[in-house]
């Protein structure tokens, strides 16, 4: 849970949409995130949960809303 | 009219994406406007490592304006002018076809919306709505009511005025697709023969303008042929390319110096691009 308010603090952040993300949110159209403005979050993320983010995970297809955001954190304990 | 009119549009500015946007809420099938997005990689390596092009100022793909205007969809003038009010009363007397773009300053977008922009002229779609003032911005995805007042605050000294035309017809479906044929034909006789250098300075950032504008070249090349053909198949190659994409990215970010990870990237397009043209000439053949 710690984790996903951590993502969710950096979504805000980093987002236009000025509010606190859903899990439901896509990244891309509800959030205003591109393909290179998600890696960018990524990174931010990646140094925020002091993580290294596997070349395998950065695929903007399995990257579409926020949920996928936590799952994906979910590996990196 | 709201913002889901930019689902699926592949512009490569933001007036590219306004237009069509605008068509597309037409009922137009926007596809056929890509018809002289195929670009040569070799080409484009020339272009982005040798000319120093990039992505935000790419002139070599005839823009999705320039061809709705010539298949007669629409016509358009660019108005420059320091009287912001003209675009106010020009807004209460558009007509159902028309539409205005308003360029707005950088820093209203990076206010508003805190965003960094590709470029300096950025453009939002307005237009009256229940009697107020309504935005639409492409990127990010954006819609809302704007006063009058912050309508000229944003307001960047120019302004383009559309009208829509003519709903798409068979000649023009057919003319497309002649365009796209003379294309294809002309790209295929080039020969660049360049040489791939791996010390050039920038070379990701380079690689990143070279792959964005193949991506969306691409991209809109697989829509266009999609009338005709099955192209489901080719989706893979822009799966492939968004990840390719996204690595780099990282690797720019993070400031990874990757010569070879560049370099697999520019042979990778090339490659993918000889599989296409091979392709698309068997699928041609029986047109």
């Amino acid at each position: 849970m710690e984790k996903e308010e951590k993502i969710n603090g950096i979504i805000s952040k980093l987002s236009f949409a000025g509010k606190s993300p859903l899990p439901d949110d896509e990244l891309s159209s509800d959030l205003g995130f591109d393909s290179l403005s998600m890696v960018e979050l990524l990174i931010v993320i990646e140094e925020s949960l002091n993580i290294l983010i596997e070349v395998s995970d950065l695929d903007p297809a399995r990257l579409t809303t926020v949920q996928d955001l936590y799952d994906l954190m979910q590996k990196y304990e | 009219m709201d913002k889901r009119i930019f689902d699926g549009v592949l512009g490569i500015s933001c007036l590219e994406n306004y237009i069509l946007g605008i068509l597309k809420s037409r009922e137009v099938d926007i596809s056929r406007l890509y018809c002289r997005s195929l670009i040569d990689p070799q080409k484009l390596y020339k272009d982005i490592f040798i000319e120093n092009m990039t992505y935000e100022t790419y002139r070599e793909i005839p823009s999705i304006h320039s061809i709705a205007k010539q298949l007669g969809l629409i016509k358009f003038i660019f108005v420059e002018t320091n009287r912001g009010f003209d675009i106010i009363l020009k807004l209460r007397k558009l007509s159902q076809n028309e539409y205005l773009l308003v360029r707005v300053k950088p820093e209203y977008l990076k206010e508003k919306f805190n965003i960094r922009l590709w470029r300096d002229d950025h453009y939002i779609l307005v237009f009256m709505k229940n009697s107020e003032i309504y935005f639409i911005n492409d990127k990010p995805l954006a819609e809302g009511v704007l006063t009058q007042k912050e309508l000229m605050g944003a307001y960047d000294h120019g302004y383009m005025w559309i009208r829509a035309l003519s709903p798409m017809n068979k000649e023009m479906i057919d003319n497309s697709m002649i365009q796209f044929i003379d294309l294809f034909h002309s790209l295929k006789s080039l020969n660049y023969a360049n040489s791939i250098s791996y010390f050039e300075t920038d070379r990701e950032v380079k690689t990143k303008h070279m792959l964005l504008i193949y991506r969306v070249a691409l991209q809109r090349t697989i829509e266009f042929l999609g009338y005709y053909f099955d192209m489901s198949s080719y989706m893979q190659y822009i799966l492939e390319l968004n990840k390719l994409l996204a690595k780099l990215e990282y690797d720019i970010l993070k400031k990874n110096v990757n010569i070879c990870g560049s370099t697999d990237i520019i042979f990778f397009i090339i490659n993918c691009n000889l599989m296409f043209y091979e392709n698309v000439e068997k699928e041609l053949r029986g047109v």
